[in-house]
């Protein structure tokens, strides 16, 4: 009996799937490739919108929820379909202090699914994580 | 027998809902617009155009007085080599200031194709290839290039010196001229003046509302029944392909048809020429530049210059020129960054095609539209002709 209900959720699941146009922008915390980290972002253009140049604050904390400092951040961008990059290569420039780290310089010039990997080292450890954009 | 009702009672469920989602998803009916499609007409709007960005690092940008000395020092030929060329001698009025050549014709022929001006002071970067940020510090390129005007600061700082007009304007505007002869940075201060007062006035030339303007006007306000007299049925179907199926608004996007950025889309050098490597060469010229927000002659030291601290260069941006605007493209060929093509149908080929770039590669993909939707496309692109909302006094010379 039990199969038959879970059959009935995985109809209608797939169905809403099908009606969801894209991928929703990733807003919460998002582990790292390799586990190290908790990784999140907050846009200081809300929503975001192409052709504005406009900064991130990025939060990084371990998997055990403690904010990590003295972090060295490189974020690269692009759209997939495409094979272009983001229009501006975004930099960390402040350590704003529990976990935050201030990215200037983020700019979208096209509508469409973009893909941001954010790559962290901490005392020579390497992790990354990419979050998708559908803008 | 549990089982088949139970299956019966899924399955209705699952056609009903399947029922639902196809109608949602439906194709939208001839002439009516989805929600996603209506925010994209109104993203194209020229009513979304926002007020212009801060002259930042132009102190005068919005002076009056100086958008007349501007107008003046633009139809002015005597800042050339030769006295004939001035930088309507490209940019004319009458032509929505481009000039109709494939390459502009300056004191000798040059590589590049004239842009128009209109909305200008909406990009971040100019020229096709984006080697200045701002619209005083591009006006100062042509003016000393060998080929455009020819001509070299000096002589123009001698030339407002020896004109009364000039020199009481000049002062009036950033005070009196330096004792002469002088040499830099008194001579670059004053050449930067010349390009800030030429870029107040340019600021003022700005995009009409179009026939595409007043169908998006009237779709904002549910008058179906205007609507349909203003474009064609072709011409809605080219605009239904635009920001559709032809992804013409991946790029030609925002109110001014352009994101003013950069990309490849493997268009062929001009016969004869190597291809252009356009922005990934530009970005070193723009960050050394004199001229730019960060330089000495910029009138705001605590400017953000966002644009240009964080401007990328790559292997993407190989061969990569500015889109430029659609707004009066039917009415200003030839196109590209050399003049390289003629008619909008060879563009719409162009992008159907997506052929493989010379050097570094084509964004685009390849369409495969039907001879009639190209042709519904170009159709469509007519209706984006309209005069400048600038002026008439501002559109000749003083």
């Amino acid at each position: 009996m039990i199969h038959w209900r879970l059959y009935a959720v995985c109809m209608v699941a797939g169905l809403l799937m099908f009606a969801t146009v894209g991928i929703a922008q990733e807003q919460g915390a998002k582990k790292s490739d390799g586990g190290m980290f908790r990784i999140s972002y907050e846009s200081g253009l809300r929503p975001i919108s192409i052709n504005r140049i406009h900064n991130w604050i990025v939060h990084i904390e371990t998997s055990d929820g403690s904010p990590v400092a003295d972090a060295m951040i490189t974020l690269i961008g692009g759209m997939p379909e495409h094979d272009h990059g983001l229009p501006t290569l975004p930099l960390a420039t402040q350590y704003l202090g529990d976990g935050d780290y201030l990215v200037e310089g983020m700019k979208f010039h096209m509508n469409g699914w973009w893909q941001i990997t954010i790559s962290i080292t901490v005392a020579g450890d390497n992790d990354s994580v990419t979050f998708d954009l559908q803008l | 027998m549990q089982f088949p009702r139970k299956f019966g009672a899924i399955l209705t469920t699952t056609i009903l809902l399947a029922g639902v989602v196809f109608w949602f998803l439906r194709p939208p009916a001839p002439g009516a617009w989805t929600e996603a499609e209506f925010e994209l007409l109104r993203s194209l709007w020229i009513g979304s155009l926002p007020p212009l960005p801060a002259g930042q690092s132009n102190a005068v940008a919005d002076n009056p007085r100086a958008a007349r000395f501007g107008q003046q020092l633009f139809f002015d030929t005597r800042l050339s080599a030769n006295g004939e060329v001035a930088c309507a001698t490209c940019h004319q009025p009458e032509r929505l200031f481009t000039d109709g050549l494939d390459v502009a014709q300056g004191v000798a022929r040059g590589a590049r194709h004239t842009m128009g001006l209109a909305g200008v002071a909406y990009s971040p970067w100019m020229f096709w290839d984006g080697r200045k940020d701002s619209v005083w510090s591009q006006a100062l390129g042509p003016l000393e290039s060998p080929i455009e005007h020819g001509g070299n600061r000096t002589q123009f700082v001698n030339l407002l010196a020896s004109d009364d007009h000039y020199r009481t304007e000049y002062a009036a505007l950033f005070g009196d001229l330096p004792k002469l002869p002088a040499q830099d940075p008194a001579i670059a201060e004053v050449f930067a003046n010349m390009g800030k007062a030429i870029a107040a006035y340019e600021r003022l030339l700005l995009p009409g509302e179009s026939r595409f303007d007043r169908y998006v006007q009237l779709l904002l306000e549910r008058d179906e029944q205007h609507m349909d007299s203003v474009l064609s049925v072709d011409e809605v179907a080219g605009l239904r392909l635009f920001i559709g199926e032809a992804q013409c608004i991946n790029c030609h996007n925002g109110p001014l048809f352009t994101n003013n950025e950069f990309h490849n889309t493997a268009v062929l050098p001009a016969i004869g020429k190597l291809p252009s490597m356009g922005r990934v060469a530009a970005v070193r010229e723009v960050r050394a530049d004199p001229f730019n927000c960060l330089g000495h002659f910029s009138d705001d030291p605590h400017a953000n210059c966002a644009e240009l601290r964080f401007a990328r260069t790559g292997d993407d941006l190989i061969g990569a020129h500015k889109t430029p605007s659609l707004r009066n493209v039917a009415l200003t060929a030839p196109y590209m960054h050399a003049g390289q093509m003629n008619s909008l149908a060879e563009i719409i080929d162009q992008y159907d095609r997506a052929p493989p770039a010379l050097i570094g590669h084509n964004e685009a993909k390849t369409l495969n539209l039907s001879r009639n939707e190209r042709r519904q496309l170009e159709t469509f692109l007519h209706t984006l002709s309209a005069p400048l909302a600038t002026s008439p006094e501002w559109l000749v010379a003083p």
